[in-house]
């Protein structure tokens, strides 16, 4: 017989021994020696293949899971910033309708008074405490030295009247012409008058010049026109005062009164003048 | 590195690939979807032993049969069986035919037949699925892999009998210098 060479009995020797301890186990013990290797390789094979792959596969879904959170952002952004717009146009249309109504108030309270409601069509940024421009004109009435009021109270005068519009020199402006007979309302049931002189920026309120220097003033009081010497009723509110300034000789001579508190921003106004009797 | 201890390295990357492909594509053992058995060591096997002497390529086909039963816990000792007598019988046919071309189709039969063997034993106790069945929807992707796997097996051994021929001349050629050295040191 040919004499076996090295390489020939390591490997008679190794399947001897493997085959035999295989048997073995799988006589006693009923399970398969293959159980170990199996543990093993499974081991392994998890830490070489099965966990990188699975890794992987779960960054690439995370990744693409982050993509569709991206997406979702960017949908939700859209929708949030469209409800912003909603919500900023509700509060517009909202306002509006607060102005109306208190416009609707007013016009109940002055029967005798030429009353046309109308909207601002334009208010210039660069002369925005200035004139305004109204949607209404001669075709409505509309005169020259007309009072214009908002919701609040009176806001300038009608300076120029075209057709269908009409220019307001808000009481604001440094170029208001007329003068603008006021009243104050006394405690007493009095009235003590004077005179709207003009808007005085650095205090941000109108400056008034009284009639009377008696009279004592206190500031919150409320500030009407008198309906003297003008084209608009009496009644009308201009404002309150805010600051009294008292002369040398201790009396109340000016006095400053803050403008409604819309002046502003307003967008509905009444144009009040006197009914011309027929 | 020693020869024998690449050889090793090489069958434990096949049997990672193994795992790896079907990890990948699992096999669907219920027949509804088509899939596929990777038989990268089997093959490698094969192609290893295939012009070896018949003892050392049965018993070193048992020995990879053995390690695949050891690590792949099917039925021990069927693989160290069927690989021995696959690795003989493609040595047998081989030395017989001697034709171009012929190893291939010598290791594709194989392949089949290492298949279809534990198909012909699992119908026989559980008598399903079918023949047909059994073909479709898994054997005929397998012997698509198996060409594939086949083709690219034989190319490496084609490059590592090279590479280890290459190798060899050199160690050849070292050590005649040496000896030409030694002759010339002792003059």
């Amino acid at each position: 017989m040919k004499k076996l060479t090295r390489l020939q009995r390591i490997l008679i020797s190794a399947i001897l021994v493997v085959t035999l301890i295989g048997s073995l186990m799988l006589a006693l013990r009923q399970n398969t020696m293959t159980n170990i290797g199996y543990s093993a390789w499974t081991y392994i094979k998890y830490g070489l293949i099965d966990y990188p792959i699975t890794s992987l596969s779960n960054m690439i879904s995370d990744v693409s899971n982050l993509w569709h959170v991206y997406d979702d952002n960017v949908y939700l952004n859209e929708q949030l910033a469209t409800q912003r717009s909603y919500e900023t146009m509700y509060q517009d249309e909202r306002n509006k309708n607060r102005e109306l109504e208190k416009l609707l108030d007013l016009q109940g309270g002055m029967e005798e008074a030429l009353r046309v409601n109308c909207s601002v069509l334009s208010r210039p940024v660069q002369n925005w405490n200035q004139s305004v421009t109204l949607s209404a004109g001669k075709n409505q009435n509309i005169e020259e030295n007309m009072l214009v009021t908002s919701s609040e109270g009176a806001v300038g005068l009608i300076e120029h009247v075209e057709t269908t519009t009409s220019q307001v020199r808000l009481l604001t402006s440094p170029e208001l012409r007329n003068d603008i007979a006021i009243q104050i309302a006394l405690d007493d049931g009095t009235n003590v008058e004077g005179i709207l002189q003009r808007y005085d920026t650095k205090r941000k309120a109108y400056q008034v010049n009284l009639f009377d220097h008696d009279v004592t003033v206190a500031n919150g009081q409320q500030v009407a026109t008198s309906g003297k010497g003008g084209n608009y009723p009496a009644g009308v509110l201009i404002g309150t005062v805010v600051d009294t300034v008292i002369g040398d000789d201790a009396i109340v001579s000016t006095i400053y009164v803050k403008p409604v508190s819309n002046i502003q921003s307003f967008n509905y106004v009444s144009v009040i003048g006197m009914k011309k009797s027929a | 590195m020693k020869k024998a201890q690449i050889i090793a390295i090489g069958f434990i990357g096949l049997g990672l690939l193994d795992s790896l492909i079907t990890f990948a594509f699992p096999i669907d053992f219920t027949y509804v979807h088509y899939s596929f058995v990777p038989h990268l060591v089997f093959i490698g096997t094969l192609v290893y032993t295939v012009d070896k002497p018949w003892l050392n390529r049965i018993l070193i086909s048992m020995v990879i049969g053995l390690g695949f039963d050891l690590l792949f816990a099917q039925m021990f000792p069927m693989n160290m069986i069927l690989f021995a007598l696959f690795g003989y019988l493609a040595g047998w046919i081989y030395e017989h035919m001697h034709r171009e071309g012929s190893l291939f189709l010598i290791f594709l039969g194989c392949a089949f037949l290492y298949d279809l063997i534990p198909y012909i034993i699992y119908f026989m106790i559980n008598h399903s699925p079918s023949l047909d069945t059994w073909f479709y929807k898994i054997e005929s992707l397998t012997l698509l892999a198996d060409l594939i796997s086949i083709l690219f097996l034989m190319y490496i051994q084609q490059v590592m009998s090279r590479f280890f021929m290459i190798r060899q001349y050199r160690e050849r050629k070292q050590t005649t210098k040496k000896l030409n050295q030694i002759k010339t040191s002792r003059k």
